[in-house]
């Protein structure tokens, strides 16, 4: 039953598990698969030729290659949230229960409706878009451009959410060896032997690269086996691990190489992404066969010839019935051979060379089978899959020798496959075969092996694995251990796949339009020549004008085919054609796994304060202040989160409150030079402050703008307990450890961050100094003993507390701080303390209302453009004592039109709330912005809107009145000037 | 992702720092508008090595001056601040 | 030259009609100009186009070291905007706005400008209150932007996926509907043709090596293709602005970053309008070919290798699909960076410069792309009358001196914070 469908399997041979059938349906139709099969050679044992559409004729497109190179049979995998668009059929394993869609045809992908594109194929040559649809105008986005939207892409986008779970892992190795083919696996060997730690991957389920797809024996065993063998003893070192179906993505700098393994029904985790440093990189990426252009060579049924190999040896899969090989070098002949053994009928040899130019070795190959040699295909015919080929001969003549076939292995060469080297931004060039290499060497820790560096021939691969091993080694500077090469046997040795004779180039593809360069992207090679003859000729441009090497393939067939007919168009040799970049990735990589688990709460670290579960017991309603939750306010049953905000300020102004403090920067700094430095980082008098005293200090940046404000405790004569406000605290860390370190290294003074040693609660209100006392009773409270700006270091149940006279609300006000684990205690303590006065904790909101009411500055008016005198606070500026940002404060650089000041609005009619966001206008002159609101509430314990603003210093209102402005909700309020602060001008309540 | 060699802690990978732009000496705290404009407003900028501050901040917490090619992103240097090379 | 039209397209398929021939011309340069503009990127083809179209001086030369189009103008995510705050911005990046929606006529090349609308997330209360301030702004000065709440956001772009997302929420965004893409290469290609139909010479492979300068005034450009005579030269090089300033020996407040950008494979529409999110930094769009273009900030080390790290893609991706999570299983096909200027306080230094006949147009960190056409005709305005263009006087370079600085984002003089 399972057997019955797969009639293109070969009774014997192959690397799949006949016993292991795998269910699977495409395009809701259900087939059998086996166990090591991919999508792909499962769907051509099951005969199904027609994969996919093209995305701009939708020409009938099959299976090309057996690798991440495969630019036509490109499907939509899986269901629902499950559903992954635009994955390769020769790289999506097969597993049970697979499903599998084509897309980008309607109604099916045998019948599809948008083939009539090909009809009007003369009029959509490269870049027909960029010459019409111009007209009339916005007719471009109205209609043409989504007609065209809706014609292009290829799959539809997954839905929802993901379900798959991705992780990221780190290693550091001594050696990453990338690819585990023979060259690879000689090295890896050679590596483990000596010891070193290593990291060997492959993109494949199985080891062996090239030995899984063909029939060379190894030590007197299978080439598979052989490779299976080796890399278990190779996993089975110790500090050595092997990661099969794990393909090296990106080459990064400082030689960080990504990694992305696939983990098909492995497990819970669906792709894991490697990010490996490795001292030394040995690339063993072997090399991707070239196809050749000429008409028609899109047909389902046209096949790299290495493909055809493998499939008939990975997975015993028959590609064909009656076969053409079409070659310009002797690797073709050497395909001969497998063909005739899974029962393929190979009717003939078609060679773009002369007879002459044909080794003899290749020759020697030849049995029974025609060899059209200096011939070029002119078309081929067949609907769904090929079936007929028509050849001529090169020199023009019009003897036509038309052959029946269904099957045509292309054999145009080979190219190394060192993309991961054009990551580091080398360059490319070609060699004297017209193989991509670096045009430059490899450079300090990286080895080339095998095909990848232009070797051929199983022996010569192994021996060159060694090779590199070797020089690593060297580099490391370690022994090279002596370990035999493993024997090859010798009647197993095929002929190598070095191109040897002209490749594409000799083709006449001028006036063709259906020889395709890009085969997804459906570029034919008339598209480049037009594209070179209207000036696109530089490499770059032709690509991104004929979007020839855009596809999904990112040109791995193409890009070659591309180069050699712009070097036969324009006379040039190929090295001069130059080559695009290769971009990372090498093959493309799910978002998901580059996220890893920076994905919902994940999504960055975030930071809870000492205090966390009491906001949560109590209540709190949490938001993210920078990195930080913090509490917004506490609304009770019932309330509205306006009505608890007004409640909580109520509670501060008329009783007692209190709050989280602990988000603050904190940082203490030692020493005896600790004055001066405080003196030369702070904008402000410092070095005069007392112990036990504590003031508001402001800190600028190097261009006069204010940096940061916050508070200079001097606890000790040599100890200082400086703040830094929530949002700025990591950069006033770094800037005053700068200044310590590099800019005054010559003064005796430490810095030390105890930001998160402290848990701080504000407790604020008229019966602020009741709960305090209550608190901390070994301290004597009273205005005496603690005035405003004191602090003390005293002692909270048992353990060491600071306590700060200050206040940001404008009550009477002290901040107290514990050793963070002591901060659940501390919250208790308070709590109760001010139970009979009706204490509440207290949100960010309020505190917000209350430092609008008192005109304070906070992130909305420090912007990063204000200076101390804009924001009134010109005269906390010392004039005599030089400090950093004194040059540019002072200086007319400031001066400018733009220079504004702070100032306090209240609405004229003292009841219409004030906008946020609003601009600022004089009368009906609205569109000369004279400043802008920076923070506006209606004050609660005012009983009117309020708001503070930035005004231009120049501004004259002339008869107009000053209006707050905000267009875009319509909203117009006029506003008067009001002295700051709007709340207790005196500062009685403070002092109290 | 660069590995920094911090002289303190040895290589490290650059998320474990932040970066503090080209090292040069500010102008002493004395110097006049012009000196500071000067010094914040005219830029090396090189296409090769450059001597710059990084901080180190998710490991010792020392600035390390570093020299780094911009093009190559090569790093052959890294020294604490106060030892001019 | 022919005139681009269905027509021309048809003829052409037909095999009617003259053979189309260079569109852009491979000039081999000649020894003197009136101009001489370094750079073939969209901004320096832009300023020769208008010179020529507006001013009648065609007498050009536009010399390029690479490929027309290489840098910044073939490498940014495309994205055509102006919600900018501060006054000389704000003015700036509407009129540049303005010019794109006749772009293509003007230049009978289309060059797909899709004003498809832009929204910009603010995810804290602080960054919309400032996202309003800034719509009001641009509303007072004409220029369209409206404030919306996180339900129409969601109707805008059904993608999203807007709730009490832990740890970010979404509160509502700032949406500009005429806001959009456009086509990057073709800006280059279309003003190129069009600059060549007008006589100008475009030489591409040929670097600049020197400048000339007598009794400080430009009198001539050193090329890898010989010595070129002109007595104004316009330098447009994103990435190397410093370079070609101190060969003239004018120090620059620019230092070089790599920006990095990336696509998904192509899929069929699925977003709608460019969205820019908040949450550090991370914007998207799609093209008309299907593929998701996605960009972040800047590598946050100076740089000239026009690459970044696979890391830094992953921070950006993860905010994406932190409010696109389609996005999660969307593959990521290609991934490249690009340099760019970033000046001391983030906006662009355009204008003339202490020598004479050398203009200056740099420092537009990665806002350069929406800004060709305007920073073209504004220049070109300049060069032709000698007085400096209104819109890009407050642009000078003179700002770092008098102080009057444009610090969009207040990060201060230091570059590698903008």
């Amino acid at each position: 039953m399972t057997a019955k469908s797969q009639t293109r399997r070969l009774a014997q041979g192959g690397l799949v598990d006949r016993t292991r059938p795998l269910a699977f349906t495409f395009n809701g139709r259900a087939f059998y698969g086996c166990k090591g099969d991919t999508l792909a050679s499962a769907l051509m044992a099951n005969g199904i030729d027609v994969v996919a559409r093209s995305l701009k004729y939708h020409r009938p497109r099959g299976i090309m290659t057996d690798g991440p190179e495969e630019p036509n049979a490109v499907v939509t995998v899986g269901e629902g949230s499950s559903r992954t668009p635009n994955l390769k059929a020769t790289e999506v394993v097969l597993h049970d229960g697979l499903v599998a869609r084509s897309q980008n045809c309607w109604p099916s992908v045998n019948h599809d409706v948008g083939a009539v594109a090909g009809l009007a194929a003369p009029l959509l040559g490269a870049g027909f878009y960029y010459k019409t649809f111009m007209a009339p105008r916005g007719a471009w986005p109205r209609l043409y451009e989504r007609l065209i939207r809706h014609a292009a892409g290829l799959g539809r986008a997954p839905e929802g959410h993901d379900p798959g779970i991705y992780e990221h892992r780190h290693s550091q190795c001594d050696v990453l060896i990338v690819g585990a083919g023979p060259a690879g696996l000689a090295a890896a060997r050679l590596l483990a032997r000596a010891g070193l730690r290593l990291v060997l991957c492959d993109e494949r389920s199985r080891p062996g690269g090239s030995l899984t797809g063909a029939m060379q024996c190894i030590d007197g065993e299978a080439g598979s086996a052989w490779a299976r063998q080796t890399a278990g003893d190779i996993a089975a070192s110790p500090g050595a691990s092997v990661l099969l179906d794990t393909c090296a993505v990106w080459l990064g700098d400082h030689q960080l190489v990504s990694l992305v393994e696939r983990r098909p029904g492995a497990g819970s985790v669906a792709e894991r992404l490697w990010l490996v440093r490795p001292r030394q990189i040995v690339l063993a990426t072997g090399a991707i066969e070239r196809p050749v252009c000429f008409p028609g060579n899109d047909r389902p049924g046209i096949m790299l010839a290495s493909a055809a190999v493998a499939y008939i040896h990975r997975y015993a899969v028959a590609p064909g019935k009656r076969a053409v090989i079409h070659t310009n070098n002797d690797s073709g002949y050497g395909v001969l051979r497998h063909l005739c053994q899974a029962g393929i009928d190979v009717k003939a040899i078609i060679d773009t060379r002369p007879h002459e130019l044909i080794g003899e070795a290749a020759l020697r190959m030849v049995r029974d089978v025609d060899v059209l040699a200096g011939h070029r295909i002119v078309s081929t015919a067949g609907r769904h899959r090929l079936r007929r080929i028509d050849a001529r001969p090169a020199d023009g003549s019009r003897r036509s020798s038309v052959i029946d076939a269904d099957l045509m292995c292309v054999a145009g060469g080979w190219s190394p496959t060192l993309h991961l080297l054009g990551h580091r931004g080398g360059a490319m060039r070609h060699d004297e075969h017209d193989a991509a290499c670096p045009a430059a060497a490899p450079g300090d820790g990286v080895a080339i092996a095998g095909a990848a560096a232009g070797v051929t021939g199983l022996a010569e691969c192994l021996a060159d694995g060694a090779r590199a091993a070797g020089t690593v080694l060297q580099a490391l500077g370690r022994e090279v251990p002596v370990l035999r090469l493993p024997v090859i046997d010798a009647e197993t040795e095929v002929s190598s796949g070095n191109p040897t004779g002209p490749s594409c180039r000799s083709l006449d593809v001028r006036q063709q339009r259906a020889a395709f360069v890009d085969l997804q992207n459906d570029v034919t090679a008339q598209d480049l020549m037009r594209a070179v003859d209207e000036g696109y000729g530089a490499i770059e441009h032709l690509k991104r004008y004929t979007t020839s090497g855009m596809g999904t393939d990112q040109g791995k067939l193409g890009n070659l085919m591309t180069i050699d007919i712009v070097a036969e168009v324009t006379g040039q040799p190929f090295e001069k054609v130059g080559h695009t970049t290769f971009r990372p990735p090498y093959t493309p990589v799910t978002l998901g796994t580059l996220v890893g688990h920076a994905r919902g709460e994940h999504l960055f670290p975030t930071r809870q304060t000492p205090f966390h579960h009491r906001h949560l017991a109590e209540g709190a309603l949490m938001e993210l202040a920078g990195s930080w939750h913090y509490p917004k306010c506490y609304p009770r049953d019932g309330e509205t989160l306006d009505a608890a905000i007004e409640r909580e300020v109520r509670t501060v102004r008329n009783a007692v409150g209190f709050v989280d403090m602990s988000t603050l920067g904190r940082f203490e700094i030692l020493g005896p030079d600790a004055g001066i430095f405080l003196e030369r980082a702070y904008a402000n008098r410092l070095s005069t402050l007392g112990e036990g005293r504590c003031r508001y200090a402001l800190m600028l940046r190097e261009d006069g703008v204010v940096l940061d404000d916050g508070t200079v405790a001097r606890m000790t004569t040599d100890c200082w307990h400086v703040t830094a406000s929530t949002a700025h605290a990591g950069d006033v860390w770094r800037h005053l450890e700068r200044l310590r370190q590099v800019e005054w290294p010559e003064l005796h003074v430490r810095l030390v961050d105890v930001g998160e040693q402290w848990a701080g609660l504000a407790i604020a209100g008229p019966r602020a100094r009741d709960v305090l006392a209550a608190v901390a009773p070994e301290l004597d409270v009273s205005p005496e003993a603690l005035p405003f700006l004191g602090c003390r270091e005293t002692a909270f149940d048992g353990v060491r507390a600071r306590v700060f006279r200050i206040s940001y609300s404008g009550e009477l006000g002290y901040e107290v701080y514990v050793g963070a684990r002591h901060g659940d205690r501390l919250w208790d303590a308070v709590a109760a303390a001010g139970t009979s006065f009706g204490i509440a904790p207290y949100g960010v909101e309020a505190l917000d209302v209350m430092r609008i009411e008192k005109g304070h500055c906070a992130g909305s008016e420090f912007d990063g453009r204000s200076t101390p005198a804009e924001l009134g606070l010109g005269r906390m500026i010392k004039r005599d004592e030089p400090f950093l940002g004194r040059a540019l404060v002072h200086s007319p650089a400031r001066q400018h039109s733009f220079r504004q000041r702070l100032v306090g609005l209240v609405s004229t009619d003292r009841r219409t709330p004030i906008p946020r966001g609003a601009i600022l206008v004089a009368g009906t002159q609205r569109s000369r912005a004279l400043g802008h609101v920076t923070a506006s509430v209606v004050s609660p314990t005012l009983g009117q809107p309020i708001a503070l603003a930035m005004l231009q210093e120049s501004t004259s209102l002339g008869d107009g009145e000053l209006r707050a402005v905000s267009p875009i909700v319509g909203l117009d309020v006029a506003v008067e000037i009001a002295s700051l602060p709007f709340y207790d001008a005196e500062g009685g309540r403070t002092r109290a | 992702m660069l590995i920094i060699p911090c002289p303190w802690c040895g290589e490290r990978d650059e998320s474990e720092f932040s970066y503090g732009g080209p090292a040069r000496p500010l102008p002493s705290l004395d110097a006049d508008a012009a000196a500071w404009r000067r010094a914040l407003y005219s830029c090396d900028n090189p296409m090769g090595w450059r001597e710059e501050l990084w901080f180190h901040g998710f490991g010792c917490r020392q600035w390390v001056v570093v020299r780094r090619h911009t093009v190559s992103q090569k790093i052959v240097d890294g020294r604490p601040p106060e030892n001019p090379s | 030259m022919a005139h681009y039209s269905f027509l021309h397209l048809t003829a052409a398929a037909l095999g009617l009609g003259p053979r189309s021939g260079p569109v852009f011309g491979g000039a081999v340069p000649r020894r003197r100009y009136d101009v001489a503009i370094i750079g073939g990127g969209g901004h320096g083809l832009a300023t020769a186009h208008y010179l020529a179209r507006e001013h009648g001086v065609s007498d050009i030369v536009v010399i390029e070291k690479g490929w027309l189009g290489g840098g910044n103008t073939g490498r940014n995510t495309t994205i055509v905007r102006a919600d900018y705050l501060l006054p000389g911005n704000l003015e700036f990046f509407g009129h540049a706005l303005s010019m794109w929606p006749d772009l293509s006529r003007d230049l009978n090349f289309n060059v797909m400008f899709s004003p498809r609308g832009y929204l910009d997330l603010a995810h804290s209360d602080a960054q919309l209150d400032l996202f309003i301030r800034r719509a009001n702004m641009l509303s007072l000065k004409g220029i369209q932007a409206r404030i919306v709440d996180p339900q129409t956001l969601r109707d805008l772009e059904p993608a999203l996926d807007i709730g009490p997302k832990p740890p970010v929420p979404v509160l509502g965004g700032l949406v500009q509907a005429g806001a959009g893409t456009a086509r990057h290469d073709a800006v280059a290609w279309g003003y190129a043709r069009s600059a060549h139909r007008q006589g100008v010479d475009i030489v591409q492979n040929c670097e600049v090596t020197g400048l000339k300068l007598e009794h400080e005034h430009i009198v001539g450009v050193e090329t890898s293709r010989g010595m070129i005579e002109t007595d104004t030269v316009v330098v447009s090089v994103a990435g190397h602005s410093s370079r070609l300033a101190a060969m003239a020996g004018i120090d620059l407040p620019i230092e070089t970053y790599a920006v990095q950008a990336f696509v998904s494979e192509p899929l069929k529409p699925v977003l709608n309008r460019v969205t820019n999110m908040n949450i550090g930094l991370a914007y998207v769009s799609q093209t008309d070919k299907g593929e998701i273009v996605m960009g972040g900030s800047l590598e946050p080390l100076a740089s000239y290798a026009q690459r970044g790290s696979v890391v830094r893609i992953g921070e950006t991706a993860s905010r994406l699909v932190h409010l696109l999570p389609f996005l999660s299983r969307v593959r990521l096909m290609r991934a490249w960076g690009g340099i760019a200027d970033v000046t001391a306080d983030g906006s662009a230094i355009v204008g003339p410069t202490p020598v004479g006949g050398l203009y200056l147009n740099a420092g537009w960190g990665y806002s350069g792309f929406k800004a060709t056409p305007a920073a073209g005709w504004c220049l070109a305005h300049t060069v032709a009358t000698g007085e400096v263009h209104p819109l890009i006087r407050p642009l000078g370079l003179e700002r770092f001196t008098t102080g009057a600085l444009l610090d969009e984002g207040g990060a201060g003089p230091y570059t590698w914070l903008h």
